[in-house]
């Protein structure tokens, strides 16, 4: 196992070479071969850096937020390429920011009847129902330098993945800082990161559709004489794809989208397709039992 | 536990929840949905002004204090909105 490589081409860049894949599945290379391949490639100043490109379908809170964990660990310590996920959840459920209070902010009774997951994030942030969404992580090492270093600029800079995405659709979207995606005024996405043994990881959600009072029945509002305003209000300050569009459009037609709009504002980047390996899917499940799903991390506030 | 929630002006949702024995803060939680980096450390902010009493002005500047100690980053919300919250709470 090797971690960051910093290696010297010629006399005119240092190229931050991340990840050896030891186990080389899926397009891994040796460190060899990677040093070959520069060399071939001469003085081309636009070193491919490969991200992973992961479809993991539709899968628990628990697992989701498990799985976003094992892969900081596996990229940090260079046994895996950086990635870019897309996925959905499944049953629906409400995530918490990391410094939210779970007790205050959802109705966990409510949950448990409608059958709703509830997950505590390692980001910060607010309380979020995924239900009809298209969710992503983009996991990226600090030292390849893909991403400004600064917080703000580093959202805007992957949200830009995002926002030309959604051109597919012909929508014209904005970034509206710290963590909000917006088209015609409305939020249509929201997103948060964390940064934690050098690899950034940000994770959102796009809307495919929204359900505003579906929503509200499973969060507790610090005035419940106010629910029905407050509703009122967040319908005017929320939309969809599908309400921007006016018609119904596929969860996987949204990734594709996505992963086009990615590929397109991360030139520099190579994505390929790839799955989770047997061991990395154990590892976030076990993760997921013994942490994600339930007790003290969930109740840590 | 009693609690306060403040809405920092073009910030995020501050919730605290704070016990006071004899004007003193004997706990506090610092919640809502604002982003601090690293996250972890919120702890250390609350550990902070445990023992305090509640003055608005001595809680902010100790917790400006631990901020640029630790070297905390924070976003949609500050010392001075904790420490107005905390004040509220107690």
């Amino acid at each position: 196992m090797i971690g960051n490589w910093k290696l010297e081409i010629g006399n005119f860049r240092l190229l931050n070479l991340h990840h050896v894949n030891c186990h080389s599945r899926g397009g891994g290379n040796s460190v060899v071969k990677r040093v070959i391949d520069f060399r071939l490639r001469g003085n081309d100043k636009t070193h491919m850096q490969r991200f992973r490109l992961l479809q993991t379908k539709f899968n628990t809170a628990a697992f989701n937020m498990a799985l976003d964990e094992v892969l900081i660990k596996k990229i940090s310590s260079g046994e895996v390429d950086p990635s870019l996920r897309f996925y959905g959840w499944k049953p629906a459920a409400v995530s918490i920011g990391y410094f939210q209070s779970l007790q205050a902010e959802v109705d966990e009774e409510k949950c448990r009847e409608r059958g709703v997951d509830i997950v505590r994030r390692q980001t910060g942030g607010g309380a979020v129902f995924h239900d009809k969404e298209v969710t992503y992580s983009m996991h990226i090492p600090l030292t390849l330098n893909l991403v400004p270093e600064k917080i703000l600029d580093s959202y805007q800079r992957i949200c830009g993945g995002i926002i030309r995405g959604l051109t597919a659709f012909n929508l014209s979207a904005q970034f509206v800082p710290l963590n909000d995606i917006i088209v015609g005024g409305k939020k249509i996405s929201g997103n948060a990161q964390t940064r934690k043994q050098g690899v950034l990881l940000q994770h959102g959600t796009i809307l495919q559709s929204v359900d505003v009072d579906k929503m509200f029945d499973l969060l507790k509002v610090p005035d419940e004489k106010m629910k029905g305003k407050l509703i009122t209000v967040i319908k005017e300050r929320v939309t969809s794809i599908e309400q921007q569009a006016g018609k119904a459009i596929e969860f996987q037609s949204i990734v594709d989208a996505l992963i086009d709009g990615f590929k397109k504002d991360f030139a520099a980047v190579e994505f390929y397709d790839d799955g989770l390996s047997e061991e990395e899917t154990e590892l976030a499940r076990k993760l997921a039992e013994e942490k994600y799903a339930g007790g003290q991390w969930n109740y840590q506030r | 536990m009693r609690q306060a929630i403040y809405k920092v002006p073009e910030g995020k949702l501050l919730k605290v929840f704070l016990t006071a024995e004899e004007g003193k803060i004997k706990d506090v939680k610092i919640t809502g949905d604002f982003f601090m980096y690293p996250e972890e450390k919120i702890v250390l902010l609350e550990e902070a002004v445990k023992g305090m009493e509640l003055n608005e002005e001595a809680l902010k500047e100790k917790l400006e204090k631990i901020i640029v100690q630790e070297n905390l980053d924070l976003f949609g919300f500050d010392a001075g909105s904790i420490a107005k919250t905390m004040v509220m709470a107690g």
